[in-house]
């Protein structure tokens, strides 16, 4: 026959076969939603990450402008004299100072108080970098109704200078609800100051929220007299770089560093950079999840139409041509799965960042309207990651069946693949696992966890690998010892089943196995992590009392007066003011928070979580006590001295000791008040703890503070137990993600389960008609498949846990101090984790029962009889 | 005249700013008579500034009034002239006119904010450069707060500067003046000294110059003619090696504009005789005069006569259009040819004839400012006999100056 009469007449029998995947639509279905789930959900992360990033990236672009180098000082700023010098230099073009705040705004339509950035510039001087922002005066109705042109003029003339008026990027105006006339409250320390809204700034891109407002007016109005916070250049054309950082250099304050706009940019994106990478991490776990049960589904479906590939074979389809159509079907499937997932994907993102922001609720990305942009190169990755991971799933199974004589698979009852030998997988398994210890102890790669990632792969598959030898030897166990009581025949012969188990059953447990360890890990990674922080927030609150000048924004703070008159409240033992700075400590990374509050340096501890013992300063050396990230990422040690620059001064300081902080990813250093006003003598507090006198109801300094404070309303006062409570809850907000990522990653198991569990049901229909005609009952037979099931999934969870925690240390003790710079103590969620188990064995029983349902019903003697 | 001049170059200058108007004018000026303690009622708000206004009689005294006066509205040192290039191969070179224009400005910001940064005073400045033998004019600008040194002025002389771009006096010889104007850049630059060979000429009553119907509509006003300069320009990377005569204008003022007026014409013009002529006029929608005014000082005719100063007023200066030039590029009708008669009726009367550099001087600054003025370098003849040179300056012919 010619190739053309080849496919025609094959044709009849390549619709009979997807005739036969499609009755089994309830597994093809299980596949799509599995390759769709995997590549929904890493199609989800690397789209929220991609316009978060973009949007980020266009905000850097927007306020830097066309700035050769930005000269950034630290959050609380450095001396206004630097500008003079800098402007002076013979390879600077153009100077343009900057003065920025995070401003808290009151009683918006954008909700009860936000933060918006506002940029104070120098517009004759920005004009030259940056066109974008200079803003442009709005002409208000009222100036329009009247005739005197001039005045109106006037108000515009001015507007530009005036103390009081500021301009809002469209984004801005939209977000806070007001149009240009209208009025801000703005926060500057317990006051509201009005400031009026005079216009936009047409230059800003859509979704950056920004204000733009005279340099020497946010100076007055926000308390920043005689500092600044950047100062953008521009180089004089044919300038050497190099050169001219040494000549700024030269100039600047200590704490003033010199960077492009693409440092700024990187820095920005390390902001997030290790959160975006968990989480993409988390995304391909739930696409390796499903090209697993692609694999047991597809190695399920070739088993049962073993007879119909061996007819096609026989009638003299080439192997090729066998494997043509099974690739084919598993592209189709793949593809619609594929698909599906992009469709998911997107519409998570789309939801997510209109929901929860850019950032999920991570606070990494603020002052932007999220704004979900498709990015086309993302959905074709994943779509062609989706359809790779169906191939890949398929591969072996189809390699199978190239294999299979076409006499055996013309034996007219489907036979189960033939189990491979259990030994098989035992040397590259423990050889895996060799490897994946070896991993573990490698340090990160560009500060990614990236050899810890592999490691707990490796542990996945060398888990799945030495699955089938364990499970032989457990059942082998259980069977003998089952034997030697009098249990009833069904549970002997469920151990006997379990003990000579297929390889489709091991292909079964393999996936209860990893699907259950990445619970069971992920479980303790977070249960540890929450019940550290849980204590860490015990030991980070001391006092009775916390009172914070305003949640948002950097404008509020507290007066030597507020302090005075919080002392003086009855009941009041202590107040103990607290403020905070930022210092750079390498230019590409994000700033390390500096934090001022009375530190006893004979009793640190009394106040910081220590992690060892505290070292006494030399005199002479300012003592600075540095969070762990903090130590991690710059490599300190108590016993160090290290340079940092406090008020524009580089001062020799003493790390004291290392504390546990668990909130501020990138890094803090804490130093005393004293120490701290020695450098910088106006440094202004925003947050007080306050400790009570015995006995001193907290309800009635409470309202004894209400009653004297000036601005009490604006304040937050909070006692310890909320703080908790709300943080707790922002924690496991963050969270959220990788309990759904869990869930799945179960559901996805037990699909597995059922799965193998009806294609063993069909495999063993004779089987069990022998039984029943031996006189066993169907509920018997039942039993049996529910003990096995039970059996299975049992030997699953002992496994898939011990392999959790192995994966759950990982996560711990490399992954997290690598991503994250924090380290936590182990503490494992016994009861939960039994629970689980327990939950995961009567899962599988029904499970088993109710896929053999079908194989059960046929009645005993067609069964026998169908065979032969 | 200068006055407008001013205000439209400072919108010109800040052409980076597209919503600042000139704003030069203000009932924010404390009215005559009126005590200080009524001062705040007018416009309200404390911190508001007060200009002072402009009085007749007040006598200028220098060398304080060659410096600035931070607490008027706006002011400016404005030099415009003829240069020659020298060497041997520039021996038939045509001539080229210049202007190096320094302005203050002080914006109506709150007196109380105590920042270095506060916008008290703006300094903005203006360069331009006609070239003959190209027939363009070639200009740039910069705009600066004053504050940190890099941009300011003085008290004490004239002193004003944005980076490294500055305008400055020191006594001459003879108790003359020696003004350095020092405007590094590649694609225009000056390096000029500019030295006085006259005694300086007081516009008005003793430079009491009113500028409108209304007595506070004036300015301080003085000028000095007849400057020698030499000096370097520098074009294109090129400097060239000049010399020439110049014309320094010296105003301050709080209020300037009347209502009603839509552009003006001004002329500032050295005569070969030694002599001086300033003279300028408002028109309104209609083109008509709303105030003129000019002075003269005669050059004494080489019989030895001692120079005389004719102050003329509104009805004996007169601007009659001869020759016009279409821009091309905007569509406005420039009077490049421009009658002026000063002293009309009187024995002291004045004809000249201005005739410009060439046509197309014209500046068009729509896109940062919507204005489109001509300003440019101009031959005054009488009788058909040239007599002297300066600069012509027309506005409001392409839309009406709206201030």
């Amino acid at each position: 026959m010619t190739r053309r009469g080849w496919r025609t007449g094959l044709a009849p029998l390549t619709a009979w076969m997807a005739g036969a995947a499609r009755a089994s639509v309830g597994r093809t279905l299980a596949v799509v939603l599995a390759i769709a789930i995997g590549v929904g959900m890493g199609l989800a992360v690397y789209l929220i990450n991609r316009t978060a990033l973009d949007e980020f990236s266009g905000a850097v672009q927007f306020l830097l402008g066309d700035t050769d180098l930005e000269l950034r000082g630290p959050r609380e700023g450095f001396d206004e004299a630097a500008y003079a010098r800098v402007a002076r230099l013979p390879e600077v073009a153009a100077a343009s100072p900057v003065v920025e705040v995070n401003a808290r705004v009151e009683a918006t339509r954008a909700g009860a108080a936000v933060a918006i950035r506002v940029v104070g510039i120098d517009v004759l001087r920005v004009a030259t970098l940056n066109a974008g922002l200079v803003p442009e005066v709005a002409r208000t109705a009222g100036d329009g109704s009247s005739n005197d042109g001039a005045g109106s003029d006037r108000r515009s003339t001015s507007a530009l200078f005036d103390a009081d008026t500021v301009f809002l990027s469209p984004a801005a105006l939209d977000w806070l609800g007001v149009v240009p006339g209208d009025t801000l409250q703005v926060r500057v320390g317990a006051a509201l100051k009005p400031l009026r809204i005079a216009g936009t700034l047409p230059g800003a891109p859509r979704g950056q929220r920004v204000a733009v407002m005279d340099i020497g007016a946010a100076q007055w109005q926000f308390d920043r007299l005689g500092v600044l916070n950047r100062i953008d250049i521009k180089l004089r054309q044919g300038t050497d770089e190099a050169r001219a950082r040494q000549s700024l250099s030269a100039v600047l304050p200590a704490g003033v560093d010199i960077a492009t706009p693409a440092d700024a940019e990187k820095r920005t994106s390390n902001l997030s950079r290790a959160y975006r990478v968990n989480l993409n991490v988390l995304a391909l776990v739930a696409l390796f999840t499903g090209a697993f049960l692609v694999f047991s589904t597809q190695a399920l479906s070739i088993v049962r139409r073993r007879p119909q590939i061996a007819l096609l074979r026989a009638l003299g389809a080439s192997r090729g041509r066998i494997t043509r159509l099974l690739l084919l079907e598993s592209l189709v499937v793949g593809t619609i799965g594929a698909a599906a997932g992009v469709a998911l994907g997107i519409g998570v993102a789309a939801i997510a960042i209109a929901r929860f922001g850019a950032d999920l609720g991570g606070g990494y990305f603020p002052g932007i309207e999220p704004r979900f942009v498709l990015e086309p190169f993302g959905v074709a990755l994943f779509f062609m990651l989706g359809i790779a991971a169906t191939l890949a799933g398929s591969a072996a199974p189809i390699l199978a069946a190239r294999r299979e004589p076409i006499a055996g698979g013309l034996r007219a009852f489907p036979q189960a693949l033939p189990s491979r030998r259990s030994r098989a997988g035992v040397l590259p398994g423990l050889l895996l696992v060799g490897l994946a210890g070896v991993l573990v102890v490698l340090p990160a790669w560009s500060a990614l966890p990236l050899a810890g990632y592999l490691s707990i792969a490796l542990l996945l598959v060398s888990g799945m690998l030495l699955t089938p030898a364990i499970g032989r030897r457990v059942f082998q166990a259980v069977e003998a010892a089952l034997r030697r009581t009098d249990a009833p025949t069904w549970l002997q012969l469920a151990a006997s089943r379990a003990r000579a188990a297929t390889g489709m059953t091991a292909l079964a447990l393999a996936s209860v196995v990893a699907s259950f360890a990445v619970m069971v890990a992920m479980a303790i990674m977070v249960s540890s992590f929450r019940s550290s922080v849980d204590q860490w927030l015990v030991s980070v609150l001391p006092a009775d009392l916390y009172l914070r000048s305003a949640r948002d924004g950097d404008t509020g703070y507290l007066s030597p007066q507020d302090l005075a008159l919080m002392g003086a409240v009855p009941g009041v033992a202590t107040v103990e003011a607290m403020g905070s700075g930022s210092l750079t400590l390498d230019p590409l990374r994000p700033t390390v928070a500096l934090l001022v509050r009375p530190i006893d340096a004979s009793d640190p501890g009394a106040r910081l979580p220590l992690i060892g013992r505290a070292l006494p300063a030399p005199p002479g050396r300012v003592a600075i006590y540095v969070s762990e990230p903090a130590a991690r990422i710059y490599g300190l040690q108590p016993g160090q001295t290290v340079t940092l620059a406090l008020g524009g001064q580089a001062v020799d300081c003493f790390v004291a000791a290392v504390w546990r902080d668990y909130s501020r990813q990138f890094g803090a250093i804490t130093v005393d008040t004293d120490d701290y006003r020695r450098f910088v003598p106006g440094a202004r507090p925003t947050d007080a703890a306050i400790w009570l006198a015995p006995g001193a109801p907290a309800a009635a300094v409470t309202a004894s503070l209400a009653a004297i404070l000036p601005g009490f309303e604006r304040f937050e006062l909070a006692e310890p137990g909320a703080i908790r409570a709300y943080s707790l809850r922002i924690f496991d907000r963050s969270f959220a993600i990788t309990y759904l990522l869990e869930a799945v990653a179960v559901v996805i198991g037990l699909f597995g389960v059922a799965s193998t569990f009806s294609a063993e049901a069909l495999a063993r229909g004779r089987e069990f008609g022998v039984q029943r005609c031996l006189g066993m009952t169907r509920r018997e037979i039942a039993l049996q498949l529910a003990a096995e099931g039970a059996l299975f999934a049992a030997l699953g969870a002992l496994i898939g846990g011990l392999l959790g925690v192995a994966i759950s240390l990982v996560l711990i003790d490399v992954i997290n101090p690598q991503s994250f710079n924090w380290t936590m103590p182990l503490d494992l969620p016994a009861g939960f984790l039994a629970v689980l188990a327990v939950a995961l064995v009567l899962a599988a029983s029904v499970t088993a029962v109710v896929s053999a349902r079908g194989a059960l019903s046929v009645a005993a003697v067609r069964a026998v009889r169908d065979d032969w | 005249m200068n006055g407008f001049a001013a205000r439209r170059r400072l919108l010109a200058a800040l052409a980076t700013l597209p919503s600042l108007p000139a704003a030069a004018q203000s009932s924010a000026v404390e009215p005559q008579g009126v005590r200080p303690a009524d001062r705040r009622s007018k416009d309200g708000a404390p911190g508001q500034p007060v200009y002072p206004v402009v009085r007749r009689g007040v006598p200028l005294v220098f060398p304080r009034d060659f410096g600035a006066h931070p607490e008027y509205r706006t002011e400016w040192w404005y030099a415009t002239g003829w240069l020659q290039v020298q060497g041997a191969a520039q021996a038939k070179a045509p001539p080229l006119g210049f202007q190096v224009t320094f302005f203050r400005s002080r914006p109506q910001v709150d007196t109380r904010n105590p920042s270095r940064f506060a916008a008290r005073e703006l300094v903005l400045a203006h360069i331009g450069l006609s070239d003959e033998r190209q027939r363009s004019l070639v200009h740039d600008q910069r705009t600066a707060r004053a504050g940190f040194d890099l941009a300011g002025s003085s008290t004490t002389d004239t002193g004003v500067w944005i980076d490294d771009w500055r305008f400055s006096r020191r006594p001459g010889g003879t108790g003359g003046s020696r003004y350095i104007a020092s405007i590094p850049g590649n694609r225009l630059g000056f390096e000029l000294q500019l030295d006085s060979t006259q005694p300086l000429l007081l516009h008005g009553e003793a430079g009491f110059s009113q500028k409108g119907p209304l007595e506070r509509q004036a300015s301080y006003y003085y000028t000095q003619p007849h400057l020698a300069v030499s000096g370097r320009v520098v074009r294109d990377s090129t400097a060239l090696e000049v010399t020439g005569r110049a014309w320094l204008d010296h105003e301050w003022s709080s209020e300037i504009l009347a209502d009603g007026a839509t552009g003006w014409d001004w002329i500032g013009i050295n005569l070969d005789d030694g002599g001086a002529l300033m003279a300028f006029r408002i028109r309104d929608r209609d083109g008509r005069t709303v105030y003129a005014s000019g002075t003269l000082r005669t050059g004494g005719g080489g019989a030895g006569a001692a120079p005389r100063v004719h102050t003329f007023g509104p009805r004996s200066v007169m601007f009659e259009p001869q020759r016009t030039w279409r821009s091309a590029r905007t569509g406005a009708t420039w009077p490049v040819g421009m009658r002026v008669t000063v002293g009309a009726g009187s024995p002291d009367a004045l004809t000249l004839d201005l005739e410009a550099m060439f046509d197309d001087q014209e500046l068009d600054a729509r896109s940062s400012t919507g204005i489109v003025y001509w300003e440019g370098a101009v031959t005054a003849r009488h009788q058909g006999r040239p007599i002297g040179r300066g600069y012509l300056e027309l506005t409001g012919y392409h839309t009406a100056v709206v201030l």
